[in-house]
């Protein structure tokens, strides 16, 4: 201090006359505030670490289970594309194998019709897969299908190949679907329609005896003869019923017939007469009358009905 | 109050309290509440008010405990405080007019009349004699003088705490010696 001796005398003495004063203390209420406010201070700075730990643990655990659950659901939807584009693979035209016969090559102009169809095409599909269970039986006893074991096989194959191409799923487009393949085979073989190739797989995996394609006039005498012929003649007379079978199914109505005589070749014998009913009426004759045949061929003892009657001589 | 080891400085207890030692507070808090609080009283004359800015300090220095440096000497820190919030106080009476304005203002208003110090005195009455005196005083110059009474300070500390400089801060408490006595004397 820079007050001059007398100024600090007096100064020191007010000093002292002031400390004489009452000293006033703060109030208990004020003391408790201060330190509850100074304890609160403490604690709000130690709290927020593990919660906002725990709370961004969390965070991103959440983010990681979401980045991996995503993934796995993008990894889902590439590993179904395949599958899902593979109809148009498996139904390319696969050239048949030696010994086998192929599929009928009239898949190639399904689609349009099929789609403009589908009502028709689908009868006709669940009217051929209605009859699986006993054509099944009759296939084993039927000795012309056995001519049809390796088409049969290799239909199952693209089967398997092509799920989504399932003829039940979807009756029309994807039993249409099979036969694609055979398009370009045809001037190698025909083959059975759709129907038939369903109802001729699934004999082919539950008996091996098969269920014969519907074959052209020439075919079904192959057929019948083919019980005591060799495998290899047999497969080149359906080869060549086949490929006269894809020349005609060229048309639509055709194609709707020849599937509808392939499923009657699998059908019980009422139903096959049936279809031949049905291709008489929508116009069908001569495909009728060539179903009509094999018919007779295949159960000479069933009696013909009086409108089918008349129409073999 | 419950007490820390006498050898532990406010500085060292400060920084205690930063790390979270509640009761290096609890001491610090004890040896500085009373002289705080009656510098605060006697400076502002309103008991209320008072405790309000009292505690504000205190909250002041809770809040910046982390900012706190041991460079600065905590008494010093804590007074400083507490000017400010003083200084605040009279300008939010008086918003329109500066410091010296505030404190002139200040310095001329009358004593409530029952604290008049004409009336006949006890003991009692001339102890509060020296209070009336203290409560005449302009702010400026009350502070000093009570910095220097309450909290022992030197003239550098006192212009530390008031934000002013040093010969500012000793004509403020020979302005303030001068009016004391002649108060007393009349």
């Amino acid at each position: 201090m820079t007050l001059s001796p007398r100024e600090r005398e007096r100064l020191e003495a007010l000093v002292a006359a002031y400390r004489r004063l009452p000293r006033d203390e703060p109030p208990a209420a004020v003391d408790a505030a201060v330190l509850k406010n100074a304890r609160g201070a403490l604690r709000t700075s130690s709290r927020p670490r593990w919660p906002t730990l725990l709370a961004t643990a969390a965070t991103m655990t959440l983010a990681i289970g979401l980045a991996w659950q995503l993934r796995e659901a993008e990894d889902r939807i590439e590993a179904q594309r395949p599958a899902e584009v593979a109809p148009p693979p498996a139904a390319a035209p696969e050239p048949p194998p030696p010994g086998e016969t192929p599929a009928p090559p009239v898949a190639l102009t399904l689609p349009p019709v099929l789609e403009d169809a589908p009502a028709d095409a689908r009868d006709a599909d669940a009217s051929a897969d209605a009859a699986l269970e006993p054509t099944r039986a009759k296939a084993e006893t039927a000795p012309a299908r056995a001519a049809t074991t390796g088409e049969l096989a290799r239909q199952a194959r693209r089967d398997e190949a092509a799920p989504a191409v399932g003829a039940r799923a979807a009756p029309t487009g994807k039993v249409a679907a099979k036969p694609f393949p055979a398009v370009e085979e045809s001037s190698q073989a025909s083959g059975p329609p759709p129907d038939a190739q369903s109802a001729e797989i699934d004999e082919a995996r539950e008996a091996p005896p098969p269920a014969a394609p519907p074959p052209p006039a020439p075919q079904p005498a192959a057929a019948a003869a083919s019980a005591t012929q060799a495998p290899a003649m047999r497969d080149t007379a359906a080869n060549q019923a086949r490929e006269e079978e894809a020349k005609r199914a060229q048309d639509a109505l055709g194609l709707r017939s020849e599937r509808a005589r392939a499923a009657g070749e699998a059908l019980s014998p009422q139903a096959w007469l049936d279809e031949i009913a049905r291709l008489l009426r929508t116009g069908q004759r001569e495909r009728a009358i060539e179903s009509l045949r094999e018919f007779r061929r295949a159960h000479p003892q069933v009696e013909l009905p009086p409108e089918l009657r008349d129409l073999l001589p | 109050m419950s007490g820390d080891a006498p050898e532990s400085s406010d500085e060292d207890l400060m920084l205690a309290y930063a790390r979270g030692e509640m009761r290096a507070f609890e001491t610090l808090y004890a040896r500085h509440r009373g002289p705080l609080y009656r510098f605060v009283l006697r400076t502002i004359r309103n008991r209320a008010l008072a405790d309000e800015l009292y505690q504000e300090v205190w909250s002041r220095v809770v809040a910046a405990r982390a900012r706190y440096r041991p460079q600065a000497k905590f008494s010093t820190w804590l007074l400083q405080i507490a000017h400010n919030l003083m200084i605040d106080h009279f300008r939010r009476q008086r918003p329109q007019a500066g410091a010296e304005e505030t404190e002139l203002v200040l310095a001329s208003l009358d004593a409530p009349e029952h604290e008049r110090p004409d009336q006949q005195l006890s003991e009692f009455e001339q102890r509060r004699r020296i209070e009336l005196a203290l409560e005449e005083l302009p702010p400026e110059q009350r502070e000093a003088f009570l910095l220097r009474a309450e909290q022992e300070l030197g003239i550098e500390e006192i212009a530390e705490v008031a934000g002013v400089g040093r010969e500012t801060a000793k004509s403020r408490l020979r302005y303030a010696l001068a009016k004391l006595r002649e108060r007393l004397a009349s």
